[in-house]
C-alpha cells in the first residue's frame, strides 16, 4: 500500500481491512498505523460500529405463511399453460390471415410501392375478394334492414357512405391492434403474475 | 419423522410434486422475507416480494444445481427480484447519488435513538434509502457474506463496481449512523 493511501482520509483502506481483503503486509502496516493516528482509529471506530450493528440487525418475523399463494399461484399457472398457448397461436395464426387478406388492399392504394408484395402475395388476393364480397354482402344485409325496419319507424334513410375496402381496413386493423393486445396481455398474465 | 433435505425435496419438485415445493417454502419464506424487507423496506412490498421470488426460483429449478445449497441461491435471485422492483418503481429510487447525499447529510433521527429496537429501525430505514445497487451489495456483503467476486458475478456487475457501490454505501450508513446516535 503506498503512502497517500495511508492517508487519514483513506475509508477505502479501513474498509478493506474490516473486509479482510488487504495482503498481510498491508493490514500489518494499517493496524500499526492505526494504533498512533486518533484521526483514522475514529473512523475505524464508526465503520466497525456499522458492521456491528449489520450483523446484529435482527430477522423480522413473517407476518403470513406464503406457501399456499405460491403454490396456489404454481397450480394455476401450470393448468393455464397449455389453454393459453393454443390460445396464442390461434390469436398468432388468426392475426397472419386478417393481415394478408387486408395487405393486398393497402399495398394497391400505397401504389407501386407494394407491388413486389402483392406479387408474393397472390395466392391471398382470392381471400381478400372473398372478405371484399362478404364486406359487400354485410353492406346489402344492413341495407335491408334499413330498408325493412328503420323505414318503417319513419327513421330518416342513411346514406352509406363507407367502401368495402375502408371497411375491411378498419375491420382488419382492430382485430390486429385485438388479438395483438390480448395476447400480450395473456401473455404477461402467464408469465407469474402474483395471485393473493 | 425426520426432514427431508432441501435436495430430496427439490428433486420432487423438479418431479412436479408441488407438494415437496411447498414444504421448501415454508422452511425459508422466512429468510427470503428479510432479505426483500432490508432491501425494501416496507414488510408488504417485501412479503409480496418473497411470492414472487419463490415463483421465480421454481421456474428457474432447471437450471439449479441439486448438489449446490439452495438457500444462497435462493436469497440471490431474491436480492436481484428486489433491485429489478426498486429500479422500476420510482418511490424506491433515489435517482441522483448527489441527492442522497444530500438527504443523508440533512436527515435527523428521532431523539431516542439510544433505544436499541430505535437503532434497528434506524440502520433498516438507512439501508432502504440507499439507492438500489447499493442496497444490493450491502445486502450480499453483509447479509449474505459473499465476496467481492461472487457479488460481482450475482449482480453481473463489474469488481471495480461492487468495490465503489461498497465503500459508497457504507459511508453514508456510517454517516448517517453516527448522527442518529
Amino acid at each position: 500500500m503506498s503512502e497517500d493511501r495511508m492517508n487519514h482520509h483513506d475509508e477505502w483502506s479501513l474498509q478493506e481491512y474490516l473486509d479482510d481483503v488487504l495482503v498481510d503486509e498491508d493490514r500489518e502496516r494499517l493496524a500499526l498505523h492505526l494504533a498512533q493516528c486518533d484521526d483514522c482509529a475514529a473512523k475505524y471506530a464508526s465503520l466497525k460500529y456499522l458492521y456491528s450493528e449489520m450483523e446484529r440487525l435482527p430477522d423480522e418475523p413473517l407476518a403470513h405463511d406464503i406457501s399456499a399463494r405460491v403454490i396456489r399461484s404454481l397450480a394455476l399457472k401450470e393448468d393455464r399453460k397449455p389453454y393459453l398457448y393454443l390460445v396464442l397461436i390461434a390469436q398468432l395464426a388468426t392475426a397472419i390471415i386478417v393481415f394478408a387478406a387486408i395487405w393486398p388492399r393497402i399495398s394497391l392504394e400505397l401504389g407501386s410501392i407494394g407491388y413486389s408484395l402483392v406479387r408474393l402475395l397472390e395466392p391471398l388476393q382470392k381471400f381478400a375478394d372473398l372478405s371484399a364480397q362478404g364486406i359487400f354482402l354485410m353492406r346489402e344485409f344492413l341495407n335491408w334492414i334499413h330498408s325493412q325496419w328503420i323505414a318503417t319507424l319513419s327513421m330518416p334513410a342513411i346514406d352509406w357512405p363507407i367502401t368495402g375496402l375502408s371497411l375491411a381496413l378498419v375491420v382488419g386493423g382492430m382485430t390486429l391492434l385485438w388479438l395483438l393486445g390480448n395476447g400480450l396481455m395473456l401473455r404477461q398474465s402467464a408469465n407469474g403474475h402474483i395471485q393473493h | 419423522m425426520e426432514n427431508p433435505s432441501d435436495r430430496s425435496l427439490v428433486l420432487r419438485t423438479k418431479r412436479g410434486e408441488l407438494e415437496a415445493y411447498g414444504d421448501l417454502v415454508r422452511r425459508y419464506q422466512g429468510l427470503v422475507f428479510n432479505v426483500c424487507y432490508r432491501m425494501l423496506g416496507d414488510p408488504h412490498d417485501a412479503e409480496d416480494l418473497t411470492q414472487e421470488t419463490f415463483i421465480r426460483v421454481h421456474s428457474h429449478l432447471d437450471s439449479y444445481d441439486c448438489d449446490r445449497p439452495f438457500i444462497p441461491w435462493a436469497r440471490r435471485i431474491a436480492v436481484n427480484l428486489c433491485l429489478n422492483y426498486i429500479n422500476r418503481n420510482r418511490r424506491y429510487g433515489l435517482p441522483l447519488d448527489d441527492e442522497f447525499e444530500m438527504v443523508v447529510s440533512n436527515e435527523r433521527s428521532p431523539e431516542r435513538a439510544q433505544e436499541d429496537h430505535e437503532r434497528k429501525t434506524s440502520l433498516r430505514q438507512a439501508i432502504s434509502m440507499l439507492p438500489g445497487h447499493y442496497r444490493a451489495v450491502i445486502e450480499l456483503r453483509h447479509f449474505q457474506e459473499l465476496s467481492y467476486l461472487e457479488i460481482s458475478k450475482t449482480l453481473n456487475i463489474p469488481l471495480s463496481d461492487v468495490k465503489s457501490h461498497l465503500f459508497r454505501a457504507r459511508k453514508s450508513l456510517a454517516q448517517r449512523i453516527s448522527t442518529d446516535v
